[in-house]
């Protein structure tokens, strides 16, 4: 499948790239990661909300997480 | 420093204070021992003179791996980044030196070959940590002198306030933080002791908010022929700064940034009144 | 015996950051960072309420949801979330819009169950046909009108469950279960995952398992793919399986940059129709509608996609920029772009105006109708979410933190969907009519969280 190797392909480009020095941050320069808005699920109801209403109007579902939706809506 | 209530106790050998904005001498009572018990909790927990502590099982480890709690962890990470982030001068395992050099006023100046035996077991680059797992090679020890004091000043503070939103000025033998304002907006009042141990109050800083520390060598030094040891070594050569400050005081939001900060000044020697305004602090350095 | 060459300040600011790490590990709050996120050894409860309404007299839902989330103090989370949903209102059958009247029969309740279906279903009537003695039920639609089943209402309750663990301070697992039932359908999944974090944590490798197991049960059963729409109790209910594999990274770009890359794929086997949906058979000449048929889908479905997600904290704002790129062997292609940007008002209030685009391909057998005397294809479908269209939402969510523990939200979004009203070529007076008339819908939910 050619979407899995270009994604394998960027896969190893980034591990590659955060194993060099230009890519990444000290422990120290955390600062603006570790605050609650840099977080990936601020909001998780509203995702659950999101993932479960689009899941249900429209062909495609999966990405952020699995797809799939335990639902009969769809 | 009227209208506030003062609750003393005496920790980590030193005299405690806390000091409270408000009227209620109960409120300041027990706002004072929420201080005093997480002092004593860190003391107990830290102090290298005590069997039963953390850093005894740590330093008693000899080169066995051992895993250490999330608090230790913290601290260990914290002294971690504190050796990077002053290319090696703050480092934990530099206590050792303590055997050799006693900062009594005395003239007793080690030798360097006394100095050589100990280099080998400095060096925090010599340890493995991963959190959680430490292993610290056998003779090796670790102190949280450097940072214990001003550790336990932050973290009371941090006690007090989920409990009370008072104004409170802590003040563990001279590291110190505050609150915030005062009431009505007024800024808190600190002395900086003379650095000649006079006791005799030589300025006065007015402090609104984060943290206070004072490095130096005001009672603790040694004087060997007219030259004057100041008590800060620098852990790669394991002899005392050179041209270091009497004393160096900063400002900064929290007692811990404080602590590390002067002490790094002091260890700039010379360069100390640079570097402070190289960090744009607020920092009073007395010669 | 100098510092590193650094920048003015540098290590003030960095300091700061390592205090604030420190006392995010023991205290679990920082000092001089109120607005770190910090949740060991906390609970948080997050409760809210959404309120969902299509125009046109659609779907109309609320939901109430509620999660809570327990962290230890070594790092350890178990997490559920209780969902109620309540669905009420009329949704498109599938059968093409026609210039006259249309009338579509189903299957009708035992007698005494009239009461409540007929009041669940207002524009339902009973009819006992002619002859055979067969109760069946009927509703119309009207000309020129997409036709709507009225009898839509369902409630949900579903069950999520979590458990993750920390192996050691870079290696986490975490365990699954969720469980959802409606009056027709009832789901029950597992999953499994692993992440690794590499680099001084800069690069998070993450890989996942989740089996899900569904089961399709309509009142009146499954009916036979392809054959009329008609009054008779169905065939017994039917299942499907999905096996999904989810592989991740995520990256610390820079101090201000975090960069996510999923790719998932997902295997669903057995039975993916809607009993519900019908597609008209009609007259390849005036295209009028001769009969309808129940729809048919594959039994195989493979699903792909790829996601990139960006967090970027420009000033003090943070932005969300997202994509998806979704392909599955049905023929659907789909873009997804998302972005959010959160606005902090005040140190309190933060504002988020979001939009999200969304684009895809109808499904290989997607056919608005079938034409009578031509060949009766394996699979077909009428059901609006496999045509090719498009969708916006755009909404807002607002942030007030009473207390560095507590905050409330609200969202309010519109979502509109587009796509070709008139089908090019439609044989007689259906190339008049308007096949696609696609979702409008506002929702609202309320929320609040509290952390102790």
């Amino acid at each position: 499948m050619k979407m899995t190797k270009s994604l394998l392909a960027v896969i190893s480009l980034t591990v590659l790239l955060s194993g060099c020095s230009g890519v990444g941050v000290k422990p120290w320069e955390r600062d603006i990661m570790a605050t609650k808005a840099m977080q990936l699920n601020t909001q998780p109801n509203i995702t659950a909300f999101h993932d479960h209403n689009y899941f249900s109007k429209e062909g495609s579902s999966g990405g952020r997480t699995f797809d799939g939706g335990g639902c009969g809506c769809n | 420093m009227a209208d506030t209530q003062v609750y003393t106790f005496s920790a980590m050998a030193s005299p405690c204070e806390v000091r409270v904005d408000c009227d209620d001498p109960m409120l300041a009572i027990q706002l004072g021992q929420i201080a005093e018990a997480e002092a004593k909790r860190i003391e107990a927990k830290f102090s290298r003179y005590r069997d039963d502590s953390v850093i005894t099982r740590i330093n008693s480890s000899a080169g066995q791996p051992l895993e250490v709690d999330s608090e230790t962890a913290a601290l260990l990470d914290y002294a971690d980044s504190c050796y990077q982030l002053s290319g090696g001068l703050f480092d934990v395992t530099s206590g050792v030196l303590r055997r050799i050099w006693k900062f009594d006023g005395s003239d007793n100046i080690p030798t360097q070959h006394q100095i050589d035996e100990l280099l080998p077991l400095i060096g925090w680059s010599r340890v493995s940590w991963k959190n959680p797992q430490l292993i610290l090679p056998a003779g090796m020890e670790i102190d949280f002198g450097g940072l214990g004091k001003e550790y336990a000043v932050d973290s009371a503070l941090l006690k007090i306030k989920q409990q009370s939103s008072v104004p409170v000025l802590i003040n563990f033998g001279g590291d110190l933080r505050v609150s915030g304002l005062r009431r009505n907006n007024q800024r808190w009042l600190v002395a900086i002791e003379a650095a000649d141990g006079t006791g005799i109050t030589s300025s006065r800083i007015e402090l609104a908010s984060g943290g206070l520390t004072t490095s130096g060598d005001a009672r603790r030094f040694l004087l060997n022929n007219g030259v004057r040891y100041s008590h800060i070594l620098d852990p790669r050569k394991g002899w005392p700064i050179k041209h270091a400050p009497h004393s160096v005081t900063v400002a900064a939001p929290t007692c811990m940034q404080a602590g590390i900060l002067s002490t790094l000044a002091m260890l700039q020697g010379k360069k100390a009144e640079q570097f402070l305004q190289r960090e744009s602090v607020r920092s009073w350095v007395i010669r | 015996m100098q510092l590193k060459k650094r920048k003015n300040g540098q290590v003030l600011k960095s300091l700061g950051l390592v205090t604030a790490n420190l006392f995010m590990a023991t205290h679990g709050m920082a000092q001089a960072i109120d607005d770190i996120a910090n949740e060991l050894g906390t609970t948080s409860l997050d409760t809210a309420l959404l309120f969902y309404q299509e125009s046109g007299d659609r779907v109309r839902a609320i939901e109430p949801v509620s999660s809570l989330k327990i962290t230890g103090e070594n790092g350890n989370v178990l997490y559920a979330r209780v969902t109620y949903d309540s669905l009420t209102g009329a949704t498109p059958n599938g059968a093409a819009p026609w210039t006259g009247t249309q009338t579509f029969t189903t299957p009708a309740p035992p007698p005494d169950e009239d009461m409540s279906v007929t009041s669940a279903s207002g524009r339902k009537t009973y009819v006992t046909i002619p002859g055979t003695g067969t109760r069946v039920a009927q509703y119309t639609a009207a000309a020129n009108e997409l036709p709507l089943d009225a009898g839509f209402k369902d409630t949900r309750y579903a069950l999520d469950l979590g458990y993750s663990s920390l192996w050691d301070t870079d290696t986490t697992t975490s365990f699954g279960l969720s469980g959802s039932k409606e009056k027709d359908f009832t789901s029950y999944s597992l999953n499994a995952a692993i992440s690794q974090a590499l680099f001084d944590k800069n690069t998070t490798l993450g890989l996942g398992l989740n089996l899900e197991f569904d089961t399709s049960d309509p009142q009146y059963g499954i009916p036979t793919p392809m054959t009329e729409m008609n009054g008779l109790l169905k065939g017994p209910s039917d299942s499907k399986t999905v096996t999904s594999i989810n592989a991740g990274i995520t990256q610390v770009m820079n101090r201000i940059w975090l960069f996510q890359l999923n790719y998932n794929i997902g295997w669903s086997n057995g039975y993916q129709t809607d009993p519900y949906k019908i597609v008209s058979l009609v007259n390849p000449v005036t295209g009028a509608p001769v009969k309808y048929l129940y729809e048919s889908r594959p039994d195989s479905r493979v699903r792909q996609s790829v996601y990139m997600g960006n967090k970027i904290a420009l000033g003090s704002t943070v932005a969300d920029i997202s994509l998806r790129y979704y392909h599955d062997d049905w023929g659907i292609n789909s873009i997804t772009a998302e972005v959010s940007d959160r606005i902090p008002i005040s140190d309190r209030l933060f504002i988020e105006p979001e939009a999200r685009y969304y684009t895809q391909d109808a499904a290989d057998f997607f056919n608005y109708y079938l034409l009578n005397g031509s060949t009766k294809p394996e699979f077909a479908s009428a059901d609006g979410r496999l045509a090719k269209f498009n969708a916006l939402t755009l909404g807002v969510k607002l942030g007030y933190s009473f207390t560095p523990d507590s905050e409330v939200y609200l969202v309010a979004e519109d979502y509109k969907q587009k796509g070709d009203a008139k089908v090019a070529g439609a044989p007689g007076a259906l190339a008049n009519e308007t096949f696609f008339s696609g979702v409008h819908a506002a929702s609202l939910m309320m929320g609040f969280k509290y952390r102790f």
